[in-house]
């Protein structure tokens, strides 16, 4: 008998195929959708960009996509990890509250003169830390996802408020609203560090691939009993999943604080939902089970891309530039949700495996 | 059988412990407590909570008994979350008998239209003294929701956006584009400090053109903004933002930015701490300072002074000054 959430399935099935062997359905339309606008969002800013400035030389196109890239870092790390907890069909509204949390960490022992690595790997690795937690909750008192990481979000800009607070009043630079890093001479995140940053993350994303995490992930939102069926370690999966999710989560705090120069306790609050959008946005399904993490990254650089665009050359409605890109992503997204509805909608996918009939 | 009458026993011990406490309520005090409420735009900006330290050292410093309630919102712009603390009070304190002599608001209001004049007239109603600190409610939303506050201590934000032009044309003598980042839209400060300054630029450097962006107070959002101008090849002699967070944030934009035309002179509103290091390091060019441990001292001392309380309506303006390395 096969067990599944504490829920014993009716029928006897034996596992007859090496779970890493099956292939799992990944409809590719919907993940191109995001890498073929970002191409085009690329171009219009770069014909903008020559209109405006009458001669464009490759300085100004370099300096354009360093800054589209430098500002969508922090929001794909942000919307991977988000990504990865959606394809397994839950959402971690947590990853804004982690990032903060990281943020004024990262900001802490910067100026306790830790190296950047040093810093970065124990934000990270206190991100994971909370990830686990919530993995934990969920497999052993069966939590519901939605609260339980909105109440953990809610909860860490809490804490991190205290804890500026109490660095405040213990002489650390810091507000009760805010965290400062060190001050600094020079631009903090060069074109060589965005490059590494770059690197690290694709790494990242491929171990996670090849790790089988990415599969694993899909198989567990597409149809948890089938993926129990086919031998799939569930829990071990969930908490794989959402430790790798608080881990993005915290990276992400760690390069907004970078940009920032400070750690505040409230610029992040809502950013869960903008990492939920841009992996949506990449053809990751809310019901689980699609996933495809170069397309979330492809998300966030042309989230980034239209948000030059509006600020620098669309006219304002009022003098706010936000209403612009916010009125042209929602264009966006409708015209991608009527296009490709059908693949975004909440069907059910089945588990194709390469099953052997070896019945006894 | 056995959980349930032990939980009837916890429960009647509870309650008869409750009766005995309340027949053993001492008599009310003969001098009432001093109920204030401090609502802020949100306590995460070093201005804000610069004016509840004033607010919290003149309740010291006046020997009186105050119940000092402070509350605020999440950011800037959350009129939900000061209207939901008015509410509170109103219902705790404000229909009290007696109000009229014990109770007092002081506010920061996060909505210059008639987002919270409703809340604020039923204070009013009741005789509650209602003191707006910082940013001021548009007199025609005034008039038209009957609302009459009884006082106002702040700064003049229009006369603070003249000095800071006046400052970014000392630094930057003919500038021919000026980039100004402004606050949340409809907020009379962020109003002010845009007109003060336009209007002393258009009279001193006519050929300059003001280029407006609104970056809602916040720090990312005037990074953002300042990098995607840059990136875009716009050229900026100089750089006014509305409070010091934007003019840090766009500090961090200019120091990334590769571009030859960065602007070299950026002006600040508010002198925040961290503003000041960066005038004092020479990043900042200046920096206006206002008081706001000054409005908040003022406003205790007229809402605890009787005789000041029933008074006319009072308005003041706490003096203004530039910060320059």
């Amino acid at each position: 008998m096969f067990k599944s959430e504490g829920k014993t399935l009716p029928q006897k099935i034996r596992q007859t195929v090496d779970s890493s062997r099956a292939r799992f359905q990944n409809p590719s339309i919907m993940h191109w959708v995001a890498p073929v606008l970002l191409v085009l969002a690329f171009v219009a800013a770069w014909a903008l960009q020559s209109r405006d400035a009458q001669s464009t030389t490759w300085a100004q196109l370099a300096e354009l996509l360093t800054t589209i890239f430098r500002n969508a870092l922090p929001l794909a790390l942000l919307a991977v990890g988000a990504s990865y907890v959606i394809a397994t069909a839950g959402v971690d509204l947590s990853s804004a509250g982690v990032a903060t949390a990281a943020g004024a960490g990262y900001a802490f022992f910067s100026q306790r003169s830790w190296w950047p690595s040093l810093s970065l790997s124990a934000v990270v690795l206190l991100g994971a830390g909370v990830g686990l937690a919530l993995a934990v909750s969920i497999n052993r008192r069966r939590a519901p996802i939605l609260i339980v990481s909105w109440a953990a979000g809610v909860l860490l800009f809490l804490f991190t408020r205290v804890f500026s607070q109490h660095l405040q009043s213990v002489g650390w630079e810091a507000t009760v609203g805010s965290v400062q890093l060190p001050s600094h001479q020079g631009p903090r995140i060069d074109g060589f560090t965005l490059i590494s940053c770059y690197t690290a993350l694709g790494a990242a994303v491929i171990l996670c691939s090849l790790g089988g995490l990415s599969r694993l992930t899909r198989a567990l939102g597409a149809n948890i009993e089938s993926a129990t069926c086919a031998g799939i370690p569930i829990r071990a999966t969930r908490l794989a999943t959402y430790a790798v999710a608080g881990g993005f989560s915290a990276a992400a705090g760690a390069a907004f604080v970078t940009l920032d120069g400070s750690a505040s306790t409230s610029s992040l609050a809502g950013y869960e939902l903008k990492g939920i959008a841009i992996a949506v946005l990449a053809g990751t399904s809310l019901t689980g089970g699609r996933l495809n993490t170069w397309a979330v990254i492809c998300a966030a650089l042309l989230w980034e891309t239209v948000e030059e665009i509006a600020i620098a050359h669309v006219p304002a409605i009022g003098a706010n530039q936000r209403h612009a890109s916010g009125f042209i992503f929602a264009l966006l997204m409708l015209i991608v949700a009527l296009l490709f509805g059908k693949r975004l909608s909440g069907d059910t996918i089945t588990i194709t495996v390469s099953r052997q009939h070896s019945e006894d | 059988m056995r959980t349930a009458v032990l939980r009837g026993l916890a429960l009647s011990t509870l309650l008869l412990g409750a009766c005995k406490a309340n027949e053993q309520l001492p008599a009310p005090s003969v001098t009432p407590t001093a109920n204030i409420l401090l609502l802020l735009k949100t306590a995460d900006n070093p201005f804000f909570q610069e004016m509840e330290r004033g607010v919290r050292q003149a309740v010291l410093a006046s020997g009186r008994k105050v119940n000092l309630q402070v509350r605020s919102g999440d950011s800037e712009s959350d009129v939900n979350g000061q209207r939901k603390a008015l509410e509170w009070f109103y219902n705790e304190f404000g229909r009290q008998p007696g109000a009229d002599a014990n109770t007092a608001v002081l506010i920061t209001p996060a909505a210059s239209q008639r987002e919270l004049t409703e809340q604020l007239l039923a204070f009013r109603t009741k005789g509650v003294p209602v003191v707006i600190l910082d940013t001021r409610i548009d007199p025609a939303a005034l008039k038209d929701s009957g609302l009459t506050y009884t006082a106002y201590f702040g700064s003049n934000n229009k006369e603070g956006g003249r000095m800071a032009a006046q400052e970014l044309l000392r630094a930057a003598p003919s500038p021919r584009r000026v980039l100004l980042l402004g606050g949340v839209d409809g907020q009379e400060t962020a109003a002010a400090r845009r007109d003060g300054f336009s209007a002393e630029i258009v009279v001193k450097a006519p050929s300059a053109e003001i280029t407006e962006r609104t970056c809602n107070w916040r720090r990312t959002e005037a990074r953002k903004t300042v990098e995607a101008l840059l990136a875009a090849g716009k050229a900026f002699d100089a750089i006014f933002a509305a409070n010091d967070e934007m003019a840090l944030g766009a500090l961090e934009a200019i120091e990334v930015s590769t571009s030859a035309n960065k602007p070299k002179v950026v002006v600040g509103f508010d002198a925040i701490p961290e503003a000041l290091a960066a005038v004092r390091s020479g990043r900042l060019t200046a920096t206006i300072a206002q008081s706001p441990a000054d409005m908040g001292r003022l406003a205790i001392e007229y809402v605890l002074d009787s005789g000041k309380r029933g008074s006319s309506m009072a308005d003041e303006d706490v003096p203004l000054k530039i910060v320059t390395k």
